[in-house]
């Protein structure tokens, strides 16, 4: 038996394509999240903690989500990065259940994790559509949210998935 | 953040990253840099650096008979996700899954935990308790060799040479044990105990300043695990409790008593 986990071509190491609109060049030296945030202009990447330990800084690189302050710019190249605000102007049925259920629960607090934990919820959905809370649990693992409001975030992946499936919003959600 | 510029490669061969590593002798080999990039925050970043993620020598999970071979640069998400691993040893594939966070582990690589004990410390006990062989570019090296030696500094590789992957035995059963700090989830001791025929294997890691091969365990095991036995006090008159900022060593002791009990269950019911 053997298997070889998926790899990209390295050929286009240089270039990176950001929220489907542009292959960017990427630098030598700068972590993704700086290059993220400095060049880029996608400020809707949080800098937290900066040592890998909040993941505030979460983006979606091939769809897998990553901590972008400890991966290098360069090993994004020839790769897909997604932010928030880029996947929500896709038409991604796990994106848009997301969106609208965090607008109907608008579980977050001051906000600065929210990016982080709405790419950990689309991605999560992606995969597992009908999640149950501790998967749900295991996928936010690894993201602080400053304000300690866990319950709501979890409460609306757990809408979201709901609306992935097309059924009722309503029902079993819980209160923090 | 990154304090200068970077002389980056990204080879697609292993002859290519060794050719690096000749030409650059102090370029740092990489793979998914959860360990490295944060610390080179702290203690300045290198002027090369070899990322060997696309190296497909490096890339493989077979099995073949009774042994299973990693390659390096497999992330831990991949080897919790394989059919080959959760069919050979579910106990790894569970462990690898509760390593970290999701995240990290996306990034996280099998050699990168060879080299470090620190977030990815259950790795080394599932390395010890698969009497697992780790091949470099240049030898093969015993689980006991690698990791016994060292503490939490790393590894001793030569100049250029490279951990290529790492075989580990199949056993007939095996059970991981884990205790874990909240929050973070990073594993404060893990016990990794596997029964082949009449063999056992035992790695633990978080007890002492390395993970270590628990002979004395194995051979308790071995001897039936019975109750009152004082087979177990030889482990920790060995390797004592360390203490630290996160653990007293006797509680270290005390936890690691227990999770050796809860394998012995598991593989002697």
């Amino acid at each position: 038996m053997s298997e070889t986990p998926s790899s990209n071509d390295p050929g286009q190491a240089g270039f990176c394509r950001v929220n489907t609109v542009a292959r960017l060049e990427v630098p030598a030296g700068e972590s993704l999240l700086e290059w993220l945030r400095d060049t880029a202009d996608c400020v809707d990447v949080r800098k937290g903690c900066d040592t890998g330990h909040c993941g505030a800084c979460a983006v979606l690189v091939d769809g897998v989500p990553v901590k972008s302050c400890s991966v290098l710019a360069q090993e994004a190249g020839a790769r897909d990065v997604h932010t928030l605000a880029g996947l929500s102007l896709l038409d991604q049925p796990a994106t848009q259940a997301v969106l609208a259920a965090a607008e109907q629960r608008q579980p977050f607090q001051c906000g600065y994790c929210m990016p982080a934990f709405m790419l950990a919820a689309i991605a999560l959905l992606q995969d597992t559509p009908d999640p149950t809370d501790a998967q749900i649990r295991d996928a936010f693992a690894g993201l602080l949210c400053r304000c300690t409001g866990y319950l709501p975030i979890v409460d609306m992946v757990g809408l979201a998935a709901r609306l992935l499936r097309g059924a009722s919003p309503g029902g079993e959600g819980r209160t923090a | 953040m990154i304090d200068k510029p970077l002389n980056w490669h990204r080879p697609a061969a292993l002859e290519d990253a060794q050719a690096l590593l000749s030409r650059f002798p102090d370029a740092v080999p990489m793979g998914g840099g959860q360990h490295l990039i944060p610390r080179w925050r702290q203690s300045g970043t290198p002027a090369t650096v070899v990322s060997l993620g696309l190296v497909p020598a490096m890339r493989h999970i077979e099995r073949h008979g009774r042994v299973l071979r990693l390659g390096a640069a497999v992330t831990l998400n991949e080897l919790a996700a394989s059919a080959a691993v959760g069919d050979g040893i579910p106990a790894l594939s569970s462990l690898a899954g509760k390593m970290g966070d999701r995240l990290m582990r996306n990034r996280a690589t099998i050699g990168g935990a060879l080299c470090t004990t620190s977030q990815a410390g259950c790795l080394p006990a599932a390395m010890l308790g698969t009497r697992a062989v780790v091949h470099t570019t240049a030898r093969d090296i015993a689980a006991h060799d690698w990791f016994q030696p060292r503490g939490p500094g790393g590894p001793t590789l030569e100049k250029g040479e490279l951990i290529v992957g790492v075989s580990l035995r199949i056993p007939d059963a095996a059970s991981h044990q884990c205790l874990r700090l909240i929050p973070g989830r990073f594993a404060l001791l893990t016990v990794f105990a596997t029964r082949a025929e009449h063999e056992f294997g035992v790695g633990i890691s978080g007890l002492s300043a390395s993970a270590f091969r628990a002979f004395a365990a194995e051979a308790w095991l071995a001897g039936g695990a019975a109750a009152g036995s004082t087979g177990l006090d030889r482990v920790f008159e060995e390797h004592p409790g360390q203490s630290d900022i996160q653990a007293h060593g006797a509680y270290r002791e005390a936890q690691a008593r227990r999770l050796l009990k809860k394998a012995a269950e598991a593989l002697l019911a």
